[in-house]
């Protein structure tokens, strides 16, 4: 397997110029590819699977929107296969497209680089984690060929063990081998980070996406292995009738729900945690100013890890659970605010009197700050336990988790993905039509999804293929938001598409970022570094110039190095 | 942290400059076997002390025996006692979550028991028939009456 | 099973380069920490993994103690105490083999690493036969639970069953057997199940990983500088072992 993957040592680099034996050419063909033990070719795989997933769920998101353009059946004929519909795009966008898209695509590529290393701490893990993401896919996308899944993507018990008449065996595996994906990756990274660094990169002189990251990390390893074993009870409750979560026997379905939210609330700070990482990178580089409050940042990455932990009750407000366990659940839910608002406020600070350019990374990052707002503060609203009561499982809550899940982790990933889109593909893409594409995504996302907060309030029901005719302004607003989304990700992944057909023309630092990634070709040599890299403090941004006549920003000779002492702020 | 690398090679010939790993630490046989001995002792403790009624103090008992030679486990045949620290942590924090989530899933034990069990009344199956619920001496599981674990006279076991 | 071969991974580059250092770490050290921690990181997930059916356990052992109770008779403690040890005795081999590997002694590797399989292959016999017998008496998990098979065959022959034909067992005897032990104790053989069987698994997975080590011990390519293989197989086992000392007093020694 190594043999495909070993650097072809005579394509040695041009100091300072583009370079043959970069990772994208230095080998040939599929098995190079599909067995490759590189990080960086296993993001870009990353990155093919979870783009493929995302317009598949986007897909099944239009149809949906469709029928709900008017109240009555519009094309879907029953609620049965509406229930499919959702059931699907939710299960494609979380499980293949969100929990992947920024730690196992830009996570896999920028954190060895960032790190001064070659690779992963376990180069085979990351492979094998990559295999496991095709198989978990292949197998979802069986299960919707083999009779579809109507359970929601929550599976609750006991519908998908004693209801429901779809493959729902077929999906809860394919979500338990996902689960595993995300664990070895989680794995990798933990070890990656604390074994790795170079010397004089303490954690506190770390990138914040590493940090981030690293948080996220924690809670894949802590959390998804309870939704491993949540799963595989669903597993032996359907096929061999267990009855641990089945009232007949004695079982109770609320503990189902319990299993399932200890993974499935940390699983939106997995999902969110990366894209903070993502905009903290983008706001210092674009605003061309040290973050401000770098360990605060920090500090909070890990705190809302560990208060990810502490709330899954609010999923259960309306579930018979216990007032006291409510009440606590309430107030805890309410603590993750504050390291959330931390993250926003140092941003915001890092921002004012920055000299800011509006370059399409940076338009997205400004998006999330928006939407991450709106998304946040909405969700404090659900987590007062009278509010809840009147809101859940209204459009409210589908609008809010959307701003979070969508408005702001994909926003993240796509932000994320145009800042390091030169690096990765050592292309340019037309920067007018990627702000084009990141204002359409604004625009069309906001319509789409504010009206439902309005409906919601209103009492609109979620998971219904009909509704009352006063609702339909909003249903009519937010079904054209959805197309406009739709075709400003067309708009976003053509535009990236057609730098591809070019001729390399990206410089090594386009942007002007101060951490390691930017100081070597883009794309990366094979084995990320020729010589032994040197060390930058990465948010440093006052010792990184543009130079004319490379076309690229670099760092002044000998200054904002790390581990010399003198640029500690 | 260095409590590893101190320890004296076994092989002198890995030793010409520097030992690069020098930091593998290798336990003797002495230690494993006594380890095992006292696992051996310790579950003799266990099975023989439940044989004797010691009502709620059953459960604490028998966790508490299972702690020391879980312990036993980790620190001598895992390694763990010259570890690094970090793994240590590391360990530390899988119980540490561990207890989170079964403690916070144990506060909200009772609150769905009313409706299993008017459920399953309602829905009588082969296996949980009604007669069983008529039946005064079966059903102890009615909700306030919890306790009926430190009843005597009925610890037989099948040998 | 790659988790403990990837610290060899990548060729050597360099005549003088150690051939176990993979090409991505600066030194030994660094490979043999990040594998130890790799594989204590993954020894969390293992235990959050088995996390669930604990916490399940620990939920309907006190919502129904009784049930605990009643049905844990049905579980043969001699059986249970002895697979204990035989785990117990696999564990004192695997850390005798890391010992070896360490100290480079081939034969006393194979000898363990060989001893090791055994137990764990006898652990697993013994457990075949406590399911079969619990297959035999009806002692299933929640809808296949029977509870007229195990009330004995007098008992049987009483209520007219015909011991030696397979047909299914009348429905009024089946009630009668059930109100007979007061109610069906298939939750806690769901549990039962449930976590003997994961944990079995996680046993056959270890014959797995031993197995390749015994393989690669006999073709002596265990050196002292890749010994963290071993370490590491040994931690996995270990952990397996660890488990099964909750899950026996747990499951057998409920009074």
């Amino acid at each position: 397997m190594s043999t495909t993957t070993i650097a072809n040592e005579e394509q040695v680099a041009e100091p300072g110029g583009f370079r043959h034996g970069d990772y994208l050419t230095c080998d040939k063909g599929w098995k190079s590819w599909a067995f490759t033990l590189d990080h960086k070719r296993i993001g870009v795989m990353y990155m093919l699977g979870v783009v493929f997933s995302f317009f598949l769920g986007g897909m099944f998101a239009l149809v949906l929107r469709m029928e709900l353009f008017t109240p009555n059946p519009t094309i879907i004929r029953s609620g049965d296969t509406y229930n499919q519909l959702f059931t699907l795009h939710g299960a494609i966008m979380i499980f293949l497209v969100i929990i992947p898209s920024i730690p196992a695509v830009l996570g896999n590529f920028v954190l060895p680089i960032m790190l001064g290393a070659k690779d992963v701490a376990f180069p085979r893990i990351n492979l094998m984690s990559f295999h496991l993401y095709v198989i978990g896919m292949v197998m979802l996308v069986a299960a919707i060929l083999s009779g579809g899944l109507d359970t929601g993507w929550t599976f609750y018990t006991p519908y998908s063990t004693v209801v429901s008449q779809t493959s729902v065996v077929m999906a809860v595996m394919g979500a338990f081998v996902l689960g595993f994906s995300s664990i070895f990756t989680g794995l990798n990274f933990v070890v990656t980070i604390h074994k790795m660094r170079p010397a004089g990169m303490t954690f506190f002189k770390m990138p914040l996406f590493l940090w981030s990251l690293y948080a996220t990390a924690i809670i894949q390893i802590l959390a998804t292995p309870v939704l491993g074993i949540t799963l595989l009870l669903i597993v032996v409750e359907r096929t061999l009738g267990f009855g641990i979560f089945d009232p007949k026997m004695g079982g109770d379905p609320v503990l189902f729900q319990h299993f399932f939210w200890f993974y499935s609330h940390p699983a939106v700070y997995i999902m969110i945690l990366p894209a903070m990482g993502v905009i903290s990178e983008l706001i210092t580089t674009f605003s061309r100013r040290r973050i401000f409050g770098y360990s605060f940042i920090a500090y909070s990455s890990v705190l809302i890890a560990i208060f990810g932990f502490l709330v899954w009750g609010h999923h259960l407000f309306t579930s018979g659970q216990s007032p006291v366990a409510t009440a606590i659940f309430s107030i805890l839910t309410f603590s993750v605010s504050i390291p959330s608002a931390i993250k926003v406020f140092n941003w915001m600070a890092t921002m004012y009197k920055g000299s800011i350019s509006l370059q399409t990374p940076m338009l997205y990052a400004m998006s999330f700050l928006f939407l991450f707002g709106i998304g946040g503060l909405t969700g404090l609203f659900l987590g007062m336990l009278s509010v809840d009561l009147h809101l859940h499982d209204t459009y409210f809550v589908v609008a809010h988790f959307h701003y979070v899940m969508m408005g702001s982790a994909l926003v993240g990933f796509f932000g994320g993905l145009h800042f390091w889109w030169p690096k990765i593909f050592g292309r340019m893409y037309d920067e007018k039509w990627g702000r084009i594409g990141a204002i359409g995504i604004f625009v069309g996302f906001n319509t789409c999804f504010f009206p439902q907060f309005i409906a919601g309030v209103q009492g609109m029901p979620r998971r219904y293929h009909q509704y009352e005719e006063i609702f339909r302004p909003y249903m009519v607003i937010s079904t054209i938001g959805a197309f406009i989304l739709g075709i400003a990700s067309l708009i976003v992944f053509v535009n990236l598409y057609k730098s591809l057909k070019k001729p390399y023309d990206a410089p090594p630092n386009p942007w002007g970022g101060a951490t390691l990634e930017w100081t070597v070709t883009s794309p990366p040599p094979h084995h990320n570094f020729d010589e032994e890299p040197k060390i930058y403090d990465p948010y440093n941004l006052e010792a990184v110039v543009w130079d004319p006549e490379t076309r690229s920003y670099k760092h002044l000779e000998g200054q904002g190095l790390l581990g010399d002492g003198e640029q500690d702020a | 942290m260095s409590d590893t690398a101190n320890k004296a090679s076994p092989h002198g010939a890995h030793d010409e400059h520097g030992d690069p790993y020098a930091h593998i630490h290798v336990s003797s046989w002495q230690t494993l076997v006594a380890v095992f001995v006292a696992l051996v002792l310790l579950t003799s403790l266990t099975v023989y002390v439940a044989t004797y009624d010691i009502g709620r103090f059953e459960l604490a008992v028998a966790m508490g025996i299972a702690t020391i030679k879980c312990a036993l486990v980790m620190g001598f045949f895992m390694h763990l006692k010259y570890d690094r620290a970090l793994n240590r942590m590391v360990f530390l924090g899988s119980i540490l979550f561990f207890t989170l989530f079964l403690g916070i899933t144990v506060i909200d034990l009772d609150s769905s028991k009313p409706d299993i069990e008017s459920y399953r009344r309602e829905n009588p199956v082969k296996t949980a028939p009604a007669t069983e619920e008529s039946k005064p001496s079966g059903e102890a599981t009615k909700p306030g009456d919890p306790k009926k674990s430190g009843e005597p006279g009925q610890h037989q076991k099948q040998k | 099973m790659s988790a403990m071969s990837d610290a060899s991974h990548g060729a050597p580059e360099h005549p003088e380069h150690d051939p176990h250092l993979a090409h991505h770490f600066d030194d030994a050290q660094q490979q043999f920490d990040a594998a130890k921690m790799g594989m204590w990181t993954f020894l969390v997930t293992e235990i959050l993994f088995f996390s669930g059916l604990f916490c399940a356990y620990a939920v309907y052992r006190s919502l129904y103690p009784d049930l605990f109770e009643g049905a844990a008779k049905y579980l043969n403690t001699t059986l249970g105490a002895i697979n204990t040890l035989v785990l117990l005795f696999s564990s004192l081999t695997m850390a005798w083999a890391v010992r070896c590997a360490q100290l480079e002694q081939k034969k006393g590797l194979i000898l363990t690493l060989a001893l090791t399989l055994a137990c764990a292959f006898g652990f697993l016999g013994i457990k075949y036969a406590e399911y079969s017998h619990k297959f035999h008496e009806g002692l299933l998990p929640g809808a296949n639970y029977s509870a007229a098979l195990h009330q004995g065959p007098e008992w049987l022959e009483e209520h007219g069953v015909d011991i030696h034909s397979h047909a299914p067992i009348p429905e009024a005897v089946e009630q009668a057997a059930l109100a007979k032990d007061g109610r069906s104790y298939g939750l806690f053989f769901g549990i039962y199940f449930a976590m003997t069987g994961l944990h079995g698994i996680h046993v056959l997975a270890g014959i797995a990983v031993i197995l390749f080590l015994l393989i690669r011990a006999i073709q002596g390519r265990i050196k002292r500088e890749n010994s963290v293989i071993v370490d590491n197989v040994g931690l996995y086992w270990h952990l397996v072992d660890l488990i099964w000392i909750f899950l026996f007093p747990l499951l057998y020694l409920i009074n």
